[in-house]
Protein backbone atom coordinates (compact mmCIF):
# COMPACT_ATOMS: atom_id res chain seq x y z
CA UNK A 1 0.00 0.00 0.00
CA UNK A 2 1.25 3.65 -0.65
CA UNK A 3 2.18 5.77 2.12
CA UNK A 4 -0.44 8.49 2.40
CA UNK A 5 1.42 11.24 2.00
CA UNK A 6 2.82 9.52 -1.21
CA UNK A 7 -0.79 9.19 -2.37
CA UNK A 8 -1.46 12.70 -1.91
CA UNK A 9 1.12 13.96 -3.64
CA UNK A 10 0.12 11.83 -6.58
CA UNK A 11 -3.03 13.71 -6.36
CA UNK A 12 -1.58 17.41 -6.11
CA UNK A 13 0.20 16.34 -9.60
CA UNK A 14 -2.64 14.99 -11.30
CA UNK A 15 -4.71 17.89 -10.10
CA UNK A 16 -2.33 20.44 -11.33
CA UNK A 17 -1.62 18.71 -14.38
CA UNK A 18 -5.48 18.96 -15.37
CA UNK A 19 -5.58 22.24 -14.17
CA UNK A 20 -2.14 23.21 -16.45
CA UNK A 21 -3.77 21.33 -19.40
CA UNK A 22 -7.23 23.40 -19.27
CA UNK A 23 -5.74 27.28 -18.42
CA UNK A 24 -2.39 26.89 -19.01
CA UNK A 25 0.41 26.72 -16.79
CA UNK A 26 0.86 30.19 -16.23
CA UNK A 27 -2.64 31.03 -15.38
CA UNK A 28 -3.09 28.32 -12.83
CA UNK A 29 -2.48 29.61 -9.20
CA UNK A 30 -0.87 27.19 -6.52
CA UNK A 31 -3.87 27.48 -4.04
CA UNK A 32 -5.94 26.47 -7.03
CA UNK A 33 -4.13 23.15 -6.78
CA UNK A 34 -4.87 22.45 -3.77
CA UNK A 35 -8.35 23.92 -3.72
CA UNK A 36 -9.24 21.26 -6.29
CA UNK A 37 -8.40 18.43 -4.01
CA UNK A 38 -10.27 20.41 -1.46
CA UNK A 39 -7.50 21.44 0.74
CA UNK A 40 -7.15 24.88 2.19
CA UNK A 41 -4.30 27.41 1.91
CA UNK A 42 -1.15 26.76 0.22
CA UNK A 43 -1.49 22.96 0.36
CA UNK A 44 0.71 22.13 -2.17
CA UNK A 45 4.07 23.66 -0.59
CA UNK A 46 3.73 20.90 2.33
CA UNK A 47 5.00 18.22 -0.91
CA UNK A 48 6.60 21.10 -3.38
CA UNK A 49 8.57 23.85 -3.18
CA UNK A 50 6.86 25.61 -5.57
CA UNK A 51 4.71 25.32 -8.76
CA UNK A 52 7.64 24.51 -11.02
CA UNK A 53 8.44 21.28 -8.96
CA UNK A 54 5.54 20.46 -8.83
CA UNK A 55 5.46 20.42 -12.91
CA UNK A 56 8.74 19.36 -12.93
CA UNK A 57 7.43 16.08 -11.55
CA UNK A 58 4.49 16.26 -13.63
CA UNK A 59 6.74 16.12 -16.07
CA UNK A 60 9.67 13.57 -14.35
CA UNK A 61 6.29 11.28 -14.32
CA UNK A 62 4.84 10.99 -17.67
CA UNK A 63 8.07 10.72 -19.26
CA UNK A 64 9.06 7.68 -16.88
CA UNK A 65 5.90 5.84 -17.62
CA UNK A 66 6.66 6.63 -21.45
CA UNK A 67 10.34 4.79 -21.08
CA UNK A 68 8.66 2.15 -19.01
CA UNK A 69 6.15 1.62 -22.00
CA UNK A 70 8.51 1.77 -24.72
CA UNK A 71 10.95 -0.65 -22.84
CA UNK A 72 7.77 -3.27 -22.43
CA UNK A 73 6.92 -2.45 -26.49
CA UNK A 74 10.58 -2.68 -27.15
CA UNK A 75 10.80 -6.39 -25.30
CA UNK A 76 7.61 -7.94 -26.14
CA UNK A 77 7.77 -7.06 -30.02
CA UNK A 78 7.76 -9.97 -32.43
CA UNK A 79 10.80 -8.43 -34.79
CA UNK A 80 11.62 -4.79 -35.36
CA UNK A 81 8.80 -3.82 -38.13
CA UNK A 82 6.45 -4.98 -35.67
CA UNK A 83 8.43 -2.91 -32.54
CA UNK A 84 8.38 0.24 -34.71
CA UNK A 85 4.82 -0.16 -35.60
CA UNK A 86 4.35 -0.24 -31.97
CA UNK A 87 6.08 2.76 -31.16
CA UNK A 88 4.52 5.01 -33.69
CA UNK A 89 1.28 3.78 -32.04
CA UNK A 90 2.31 4.45 -28.29
CA UNK A 91 3.80 8.02 -29.48
CA UNK A 92 1.31 9.00 -31.48
CA UNK A 93 -1.27 8.18 -28.10
CA UNK A 94 1.05 9.86 -26.03
CA UNK A 95 1.54 12.57 -28.30
CA UNK A 96 -2.35 13.30 -28.63
CA UNK A 97 -3.45 12.79 -24.76
CA UNK A 98 -0.98 15.10 -23.55
CA UNK A 99 -0.84 17.71 -25.87
CA UNK A 100 -1.35 20.70 -23.91
CA UNK A 101 1.63 19.24 -21.56
CA UNK A 102 3.84 19.05 -24.38
CA UNK A 103 3.15 22.80 -25.51
CA UNK A 104 4.01 23.79 -21.91
CA UNK A 105 7.25 21.62 -22.09
CA UNK A 106 8.25 23.36 -24.87
CA UNK A 107 7.48 26.73 -23.36
CA UNK A 108 8.98 26.14 -20.26
CA UNK A 109 11.71 23.43 -20.51
CA UNK A 110 14.42 26.58 -20.66
CA UNK A 111 13.46 27.73 -17.24
CA UNK A 112 14.02 24.61 -15.51
CA UNK A 113 16.83 24.40 -13.32
CA UNK A 114 20.03 22.71 -15.06
CA UNK A 115 19.49 19.57 -12.51
CA UNK A 116 16.11 19.20 -13.61
CA UNK A 117 16.88 20.04 -17.29
CA UNK A 118 19.51 17.50 -17.03
CA UNK A 119 17.49 14.65 -15.85
CA UNK A 120 14.78 15.10 -18.10
CA UNK A 121 17.48 15.18 -20.74
CA UNK A 122 18.48 12.03 -20.44
CA UNK A 123 15.42 10.54 -20.17
CA UNK A 124 13.90 11.69 -23.53
CA UNK A 125 18.04 10.74 -24.48
CA UNK A 126 17.02 6.92 -23.50
CA UNK A 127 13.75 7.00 -24.78
CA UNK A 128 14.89 7.86 -28.81
CA UNK A 129 17.90 4.91 -28.01
CA UNK A 130 15.13 2.48 -28.08
CA UNK A 131 13.51 3.91 -31.14
CA UNK A 132 17.42 4.28 -32.76
CA UNK A 133 17.92 1.03 -31.74
CA UNK A 134 14.42 -0.27 -33.29
CA UNK A 135 15.18 1.34 -36.58
CA UNK A 136 18.83 0.65 -37.04
CA UNK A 137 17.36 -3.10 -37.23
CA UNK A 138 14.57 -1.77 -39.84
CA UNK A 139 17.08 0.27 -41.72
CA UNK A 140 20.47 -1.15 -43.13
CA UNK A 141 20.84 1.87 -45.45
CA UNK A 142 21.15 4.40 -41.63
CA UNK A 143 24.05 5.08 -39.47
CA UNK A 144 23.59 5.70 -35.82
CA UNK A 145 23.28 9.66 -36.49
CA UNK A 146 21.65 9.48 -39.55
CA UNK A 147 18.72 7.34 -37.76
CA UNK A 148 18.85 9.74 -34.82
CA UNK A 149 18.02 12.55 -37.04
CA UNK A 150 15.43 10.40 -38.55
CA UNK A 151 13.45 9.37 -35.40
CA UNK A 152 13.62 13.34 -33.97
CA UNK A 153 12.05 14.02 -37.27
CA UNK A 154 9.19 11.02 -37.05
CA UNK A 155 8.43 12.38 -33.38
CA UNK A 156 8.23 15.62 -34.38
CA UNK A 157 5.54 14.70 -37.34
CA UNK A 158 3.79 13.16 -34.45
CA UNK A 159 4.23 15.90 -32.03
CA UNK A 160 3.10 18.48 -34.84
CA UNK A 161 -0.60 18.84 -33.13
CA UNK A 162 0.42 20.29 -30.13
CA UNK A 163 2.04 23.42 -32.02
CA UNK A 164 -1.17 23.44 -34.83
CA UNK A 165 -4.18 22.61 -34.35
CA UNK A 166 -5.99 21.32 -37.55
CA UNK A 167 -8.97 20.26 -35.64
CA UNK A 168 -9.60 16.76 -36.71
CA UNK A 169 -11.01 14.17 -34.67
CA UNK A 170 -8.61 12.43 -32.91
CA UNK A 171 -9.40 8.85 -34.76
CA UNK A 172 -8.24 10.02 -37.96
CA UNK A 173 -5.59 12.29 -36.57
CA UNK A 174 -4.24 9.40 -35.41
CA UNK A 175 -4.59 7.31 -38.35
CA UNK A 176 -3.24 10.20 -40.43
CA UNK A 177 0.09 10.78 -38.45
CA UNK A 178 0.56 7.23 -37.95
CA UNK A 179 0.53 6.24 -41.41
CA UNK A 180 2.80 8.78 -42.15
CA UNK A 181 5.27 8.75 -39.69
CA UNK A 182 5.80 4.67 -40.37
CA UNK A 183 6.13 5.71 -44.31
CA UNK A 184 8.53 8.25 -43.29
CA UNK A 185 10.43 6.25 -41.42
CA UNK A 186 10.51 2.90 -44.09
CA UNK A 187 11.94 5.47 -46.93
CA UNK A 188 15.23 4.61 -47.73
CA UNK A 189 17.47 7.57 -48.44
CA UNK A 190 17.26 8.95 -51.52
CA UNK A 191 18.99 11.36 -53.91
CA UNK A 192 19.14 14.71 -53.34
CA UNK A 193 16.30 16.99 -53.50
CA UNK A 194 17.83 20.21 -55.02
CA UNK A 195 15.41 23.28 -54.89
CA UNK A 196 14.72 24.23 -58.00
CA UNK A 197 16.04 27.48 -59.90
CA UNK A 198 14.27 30.72 -60.17
CA UNK A 199 13.56 30.67 -63.89
CA UNK A 200 13.80 34.21 -65.52
CA UNK A 201 10.67 33.98 -66.78
CA UNK A 202 8.45 32.36 -64.07
CA UNK A 203 5.54 30.67 -65.12
CA UNK A 204 2.95 31.15 -62.92
CA UNK A 205 1.71 27.67 -61.05
CA UNK A 206 -1.21 25.41 -62.56
CA UNK A 207 -3.98 25.53 -60.20
CA UNK A 208 -4.87 22.09 -59.23
CA UNK A 209 -8.44 20.32 -60.27
CA UNK A 210 -10.96 20.91 -57.04
CA UNK A 211 -10.25 24.54 -56.05
CA UNK A 212 -12.00 25.75 -52.81
CA UNK B 1 26.50 60.59 -38.84
CA UNK B 2 26.58 64.13 -40.02
CA UNK B 3 25.02 66.57 -37.57
CA UNK B 4 22.50 69.29 -38.15
CA UNK B 5 23.98 69.96 -41.25
CA UNK B 6 20.55 69.83 -43.41
CA UNK B 7 19.33 72.50 -45.79
CA UNK B 8 16.40 74.07 -45.34
CA UNK B 9 14.84 72.75 -48.32
CA UNK B 10 11.47 70.71 -49.18
CA UNK B 11 13.37 67.80 -49.57
CA UNK B 12 15.00 67.58 -46.00
CA UNK B 13 12.36 65.51 -43.88
CA UNK B 14 12.06 63.00 -46.59
CA UNK B 15 15.98 62.53 -46.18
CA UNK B 16 15.44 62.44 -42.57
CA UNK B 17 12.69 59.83 -42.81
CA UNK B 18 14.79 58.06 -44.99
CA UNK B 19 18.10 58.01 -42.69
CA UNK B 20 15.77 57.00 -40.08
CA UNK B 21 14.35 53.89 -42.02
CA UNK B 22 17.80 52.77 -42.94
CA UNK B 23 18.92 53.52 -38.87
CA UNK B 24 15.74 51.45 -38.08
CA UNK B 25 16.89 48.64 -40.66
CA UNK B 26 20.39 48.58 -39.64
CA UNK B 27 19.94 47.70 -36.37
CA UNK B 28 17.35 44.96 -36.90
CA UNK B 29 19.93 43.89 -38.95
CA UNK B 30 22.35 43.62 -35.97
CA UNK B 31 19.90 42.63 -33.56
CA UNK B 32 19.01 39.48 -36.18
CA UNK B 33 23.02 38.87 -36.62
CA UNK B 34 23.21 38.76 -32.69
CA UNK B 35 20.49 37.03 -31.50
CA UNK B 36 21.87 34.13 -33.97
CA UNK B 37 25.16 34.49 -33.03
CA UNK B 38 25.50 34.68 -29.46
CA UNK B 39 21.94 33.47 -28.75
CA UNK B 40 18.79 35.84 -28.06
CA UNK B 41 19.37 35.80 -24.39
CA UNK B 42 22.31 36.89 -23.91
CA UNK B 43 22.49 39.94 -25.88
CA UNK B 44 21.57 43.34 -24.36
CA UNK B 45 19.83 46.28 -26.10
CA UNK B 46 23.14 48.24 -25.19
CA UNK B 47 25.42 44.92 -27.53
CA UNK B 48 22.96 46.19 -30.37
CA UNK B 49 23.19 49.82 -30.02
CA UNK B 50 27.29 49.48 -29.48
CA UNK B 51 27.49 47.99 -32.65
CA UNK B 52 26.30 51.01 -34.07
CA UNK B 53 27.71 53.46 -31.97
CA UNK B 54 24.30 54.57 -30.86
CA UNK B 55 22.98 54.42 -26.81
CA UNK B 56 20.32 55.29 -24.96
CA UNK B 57 17.40 57.71 -26.62
CA UNK B 58 18.97 57.48 -30.47
CA UNK B 59 18.18 53.75 -29.63
CA UNK B 60 14.64 53.80 -27.94
CA UNK B 61 13.55 55.76 -30.87
CA UNK B 62 13.19 52.89 -33.15
CA UNK B 63 12.86 50.50 -30.40
CA UNK B 64 11.32 50.70 -26.99
CA UNK B 65 12.67 47.00 -26.00
CA UNK B 66 14.82 44.45 -26.50
CA UNK B 67 11.27 42.48 -27.35
CA UNK B 68 10.26 44.90 -29.80
CA UNK B 69 13.35 43.98 -31.65
CA UNK B 70 12.43 40.33 -31.43
CA UNK B 71 9.21 40.82 -32.63
CA UNK B 72 10.40 42.80 -35.20
CA UNK B 73 13.25 40.12 -36.44
CA UNK B 74 10.36 37.59 -36.12
CA UNK B 75 8.06 39.85 -38.19
CA UNK B 76 11.24 39.96 -41.25
CA UNK B 77 12.01 36.42 -41.06
CA UNK B 78 8.66 35.31 -41.79
CA UNK B 79 7.92 37.78 -44.66
CA UNK B 80 11.15 36.74 -46.21
CA UNK B 81 10.49 33.03 -45.87
CA UNK B 82 7.13 33.91 -47.45
CA UNK B 83 8.56 35.76 -50.28
CA UNK B 84 10.88 33.36 -51.21
CA UNK B 85 8.18 30.73 -51.22
CA UNK B 86 5.89 32.93 -53.72
CA UNK B 87 9.38 32.71 -55.59
CA UNK B 88 9.46 29.54 -55.56
CA UNK B 89 6.10 28.02 -56.42
CA UNK B 90 6.30 30.91 -59.26
CA UNK B 91 8.96 29.20 -60.06
CA UNK B 92 7.32 25.87 -60.87
CA UNK B 93 5.24 24.86 -63.48
CA UNK B 94 2.83 22.45 -61.57
CA UNK B 95 2.40 21.52 -57.93
CA UNK B 96 3.91 18.16 -57.89
CA UNK B 97 7.03 20.39 -59.27
CA UNK B 98 6.70 22.77 -56.56
CA UNK B 99 6.28 20.17 -53.48
CA UNK B 100 10.42 19.09 -53.63
CA UNK B 101 11.00 22.32 -53.27
CA UNK B 102 9.14 23.83 -51.06
CA UNK B 103 10.39 21.07 -48.86
CA UNK B 104 13.71 21.70 -49.20
CA UNK B 105 12.90 25.69 -48.74
CA UNK B 106 11.37 25.03 -45.34
CA UNK B 107 14.18 22.65 -44.54
CA UNK B 108 16.74 25.41 -44.84
CA UNK B 109 14.52 27.86 -43.59
CA UNK B 110 14.70 25.54 -40.11
CA UNK B 111 18.43 25.33 -40.76
CA UNK B 112 18.98 29.29 -40.80
CA UNK B 113 16.39 29.92 -38.07
CA UNK B 114 17.52 27.58 -35.71
CA UNK B 115 17.97 30.21 -32.67
CA UNK B 116 14.70 31.98 -34.10
CA UNK B 117 12.88 29.24 -33.57
CA UNK B 118 13.98 28.30 -30.29
CA UNK B 119 13.29 31.56 -28.86
CA UNK B 120 10.12 31.52 -30.63
CA UNK B 121 8.91 28.59 -28.68
CA UNK B 122 9.72 29.94 -25.54
CA UNK B 123 8.79 33.46 -26.02
CA UNK B 124 6.12 33.57 -28.30
CA UNK B 125 3.11 33.30 -25.52
CA UNK B 126 4.77 36.12 -23.90
CA UNK B 127 4.48 38.78 -26.43
CA UNK B 128 2.12 41.50 -26.56
CA UNK B 129 -1.15 40.73 -27.94
CA UNK B 130 -1.27 42.38 -31.17
CA UNK B 131 2.25 41.31 -31.97
CA UNK B 132 1.24 38.07 -31.52
CA UNK B 133 -2.17 37.82 -33.37
CA UNK B 134 -0.41 39.75 -36.28
CA UNK B 135 2.94 37.00 -36.33
CA UNK B 136 -0.17 34.04 -35.89
CA UNK B 137 -1.86 35.63 -39.38
CA UNK B 138 1.66 35.58 -41.06
CA UNK B 139 2.55 31.79 -40.06
CA UNK B 140 -1.20 30.61 -41.29
CA UNK B 141 -0.75 32.72 -44.61
CA UNK B 142 2.53 30.46 -45.17
CA UNK B 143 1.15 27.79 -44.30
CA UNK B 144 -1.89 28.09 -46.24
CA UNK B 145 0.18 28.41 -49.79
CA UNK B 146 1.41 24.67 -48.34
CA UNK B 147 -2.51 23.90 -48.16
CA UNK B 148 -2.85 25.14 -52.04
CA UNK B 149 0.00 22.85 -53.06
CA UNK B 150 -0.74 19.34 -51.25
CA UNK B 151 -4.98 20.11 -51.52
CA UNK B 152 -3.89 19.70 -55.47
CA UNK B 153 -1.61 16.96 -54.77
CA UNK B 154 -4.04 15.20 -52.44
CA UNK B 155 -7.60 15.94 -53.54
CA UNK B 156 -9.22 12.91 -51.70
CA UNK B 157 -8.26 14.82 -48.72
CA UNK B 158 -10.58 16.88 -46.98
CA UNK B 159 -9.35 20.44 -46.34
CA UNK B 160 -8.47 19.88 -42.18
CA UNK B 161 -6.87 16.93 -43.75
CA UNK B 162 -4.73 18.54 -46.01
CA UNK B 163 -3.62 20.80 -43.05
CA UNK B 164 -3.02 18.24 -40.62
CA UNK B 165 -0.43 16.73 -43.60
CA UNK B 166 0.86 20.21 -43.75
CA UNK B 167 1.48 20.71 -40.15
CA UNK B 168 3.12 17.32 -39.87
CA UNK B 169 5.36 17.70 -42.49
CA UNK B 170 6.35 21.23 -41.51
CA UNK B 171 7.34 19.81 -37.84
CA UNK B 172 9.41 16.75 -39.02
CA UNK B 173 11.23 19.72 -41.76
CA UNK B 174 11.70 22.02 -38.58
CA UNK B 175 13.27 18.82 -36.42
CA UNK B 176 16.70 20.21 -36.83
CA UNK B 177 15.71 23.41 -35.01
CA UNK B 178 15.16 20.93 -31.89
CA UNK B 179 18.16 18.23 -32.28
CA UNK B 180 21.69 19.04 -33.40
CA UNK B 181 22.36 15.67 -34.93
CA UNK B 182 25.50 17.04 -36.34
CA UNK B 183 25.15 15.12 -40.12
CA UNK B 184 26.34 17.41 -42.65
CA UNK B 185 23.65 19.62 -43.58
CA UNK B 186 23.13 18.44 -47.09
CA UNK B 187 22.70 14.76 -46.00
CA UNK B 188 20.34 16.00 -43.61
CA UNK B 189 18.29 17.64 -46.15
CA UNK B 190 18.63 14.70 -48.45
CA UNK B 191 17.38 12.56 -45.36
CA UNK B 192 14.03 14.87 -44.30
CA UNK B 193 13.25 15.51 -47.79
CA UNK B 194 13.05 12.12 -48.47
CA UNK B 195 10.86 11.81 -45.35
CA UNK B 196 8.62 14.85 -46.18
CA UNK B 197 7.73 13.36 -49.59
CA UNK B 198 7.18 9.48 -47.97
CA UNK B 199 4.83 10.97 -45.28
CA UNK B 200 3.03 12.99 -47.80
CA UNK B 201 2.37 9.80 -50.01
CA UNK B 202 2.06 7.67 -47.42
CA UNK B 203 -1.11 9.65 -45.40
CA UNK B 204 -3.82 7.93 -44.88
CA UNK B 205 -6.67 9.43 -43.05
CA UNK B 206 -8.20 5.76 -41.94
CA UNK B 207 -11.49 5.32 -41.28
CA UNK B 208 -14.42 8.15 -39.30
CA UNK B 209 -15.02 6.57 -36.43
CA UNK B 210 -19.22 6.11 -36.99
CA UNK B 211 -18.07 4.17 -40.05
CA UNK B 212 -18.48 0.32 -39.55
CA UNK B 213 -15.28 -0.94 -41.77
CA UNK B 214 -13.11 -3.94 -41.40
CA UNK B 215 -9.96 -2.69 -39.54
CA UNK B 216 -7.17 -3.43 -41.40
CA UNK B 217 -4.60 -1.07 -40.98
CA UNK B 218 -5.34 1.13 -38.14
CA UNK B 219 -5.52 -2.75 -36.28
CA UNK B 220 -1.94 -3.19 -37.33
CA UNK B 221 -0.71 -0.53 -35.84
CA UNK B 222 -2.26 -0.56 -32.42
CA UNK B 223 0.37 -1.30 -29.75
CA UNK B 224 0.26 -4.95 -28.48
Amino acid sequence: MRKPTATRREELMTAGAKLFASRGYHSVGVEEIGRALGLTGPALYRHFPSKQALLVAVFDRVIERQLADVRKTVESAKGPDAALEALVAGHVDFALSERELLATWRQEFANLSADDSSRLRRMQRLYVEEWVHVLTSVRSDLCDDEARAVVHAAIALLQSPNEYNSGLQPEVLRALLSSMALAALHESHSPLTRALPIPIHPVPVERGAGGE
Amino acid sequence: MAAAEQPKTPDAPKRVRRRSADRRQELLGVAARLFASRGYYSVTVDDIGEALGLTGPALYKHFASKEALLVAVFDAVIAQQTERMHEVLAGASTPAEALPAIVRLHLDFAIEQRENMSVWRQEFHNLPEEDGWRLRRAQRLYVEEWVHVVHALEPGLSDAEVRAVVHGILGMLQSPSEFLSGLPTETLASLLSGMALAALKGAKPGEKPNEQKPAGRRKAAQTA
